[in-house]
């Protein structure tokens, strides 16, 4: 029983601080912040394609918004509402893919700089050594096979 | 054959020579897979053009000529090119001015001061092309003495008035059209930006009469 209660506790607060976060995404949700995010995404690498429709949906939504003219939502607290769902979507979506474009980046860079790189250096050395001896028997063989003739 | 080779590639690892080679190459295959994995620098642009009803550089205007009448249906084609390597967050602001209004000044990447009477905004991906259809008509032209004082018109159904721009005969109006870039750093939309080590700006004009 005494222990259940710290459990219980800790279980609430979890609840209580995953709904703070979110309501703090919503305030803090903007246009500007999802465009950083995506631009930042994509100089790790990532795909943002996807991203980048969402975000003119989004524009679209606060558009309809301002000019009451609504298509995809019925007012202009819920346009901006959904837009606002949808920025803070692409700002979350966009810090999670360039947490992945990076570490696949590293990886592949390491794999490049650790194995490619020196694999083809080793082959190229076996070769180009191989071929000098081969080249260099062939001259000393041509050497000795030489006629002195008289003219 | 095979093990004639083998015994070859045994003889070149304890060689010297072959130590040498591969080192010397592995310092240059190194270097090569290290530059070619940094991004590289291109040249990087936005660019704007305006076109006509059928999406060619003819037809700007409804008649034969380029004088425009109340309720004259308007219809042009806004194109913004992005070539700045990443995604661009950007605006198209359209300003209806005179003559003597002051144009957007290129040489010094300064908009033109006078307030816009249409703004559309979109996330550009890079190496794309933002096509905006730009349909307009005047809806209110007073006549004051010899001048013509455009007083409303609509533009994308949305209705502008307040507007008293003026011009002496109907001649010379001109729709300005601005692209705006926004500015990480500076937290709002720019009408320049820094391209390699230069600032650039670029705008679009069409002159038009109105009867």
């Amino acid at each position: 029983m005494y222990n259940l209660i710290p459990l219980i506790t800790s279980i609430l607060l979890l609840i209580a601080s995953a709904s703070t976060n979110n309501e703090s995404n919503l305030i803090n949700a903007s246009p500007e912040l999802a465009v950083e995010s995506i631009k930042d995404a994509q100089i790790a690498g990532a795909d943002v394609s996807d991203l980048v429709s969402s975000f003119n949906i989004a524009l679209d939504l606060i558009d309809q918004a301002t000019k009451s003219n609504f298509n995809s939502c019925s007012s202009y607290e819920d346009c901006n509402e959904k837009a606002m769902q949808i920025f803070v979507a692409i700002t979350n979506d966009a810090h999670l893919m360039k947490e992945q474009a990076e570490v696949a980046s590293t990886f592949q860079k390491s794999v490049n700089l650790g194995v490619y790189a020196p694999i083809t250096a080793f082959i190229v050395a076996v070769i180009g050594y191989l071929s000098f001896k081969e080249w260099k028997s062939r001259q000393v063989k041509r050497l000795l096979e030489m006629e002195i003739k008289k003219k | 054959m095979i093990s004639a080779l083998v015994l070859s590639i045994k003889g070149a690892l304890t060689s010297r020579v072959f130590v040498a080679i591969f080192v010397s190459l592995l310092a240059i295959s190194l270097s090569v897979t290290y530059v070619a994995s940094e991004s590289r620098a291109r040249q990087s642009f936005l660019s704007i053009n305006t076109l006509g009803s059928d999406m060619t550089m003819e037809n700007y205007y409804p008649g034969e000529t380029s004088t425009i009448s109340v309720g004259d249906n308007v219809s042009w084609h806004i194109n913004v090119y992005n070539r700045m390597g990443e995604p661009e967050y950007l605006s198209v602001k359209v300003k209806l001015l005179n003559s003597t209004h002051q144009s957007p000044d290129v040489a010094m990447n300064l908009p033109s001061p006078e307030l816009h009477i249409f703004e559309t905004r979109q996330l550009l991906m890079n190496n794309s092309t933002w096509t905006i259809p730009l349909f307009w008509k005047l809806t209110e032209v007073e006549k004051q003495g010899n001048h013509a004082v455009i007083k409303s018109l609509n533009i994308n159904g949305i209705d502008v008035s307040d507007l008293s721009i003026k011009s002496a005969g109907g001649h010379n109006f001109r729709m300005v059209i601005e692209l705006w870039r926004y500015d990480r750093q500076l937290g709002d939309f720019s009408f320049a930006w820094s391209s390699d080590s230069d600032k650039s700006s670029v705008w679009n004009q069409i002159w038009f009469n109105v009867s």
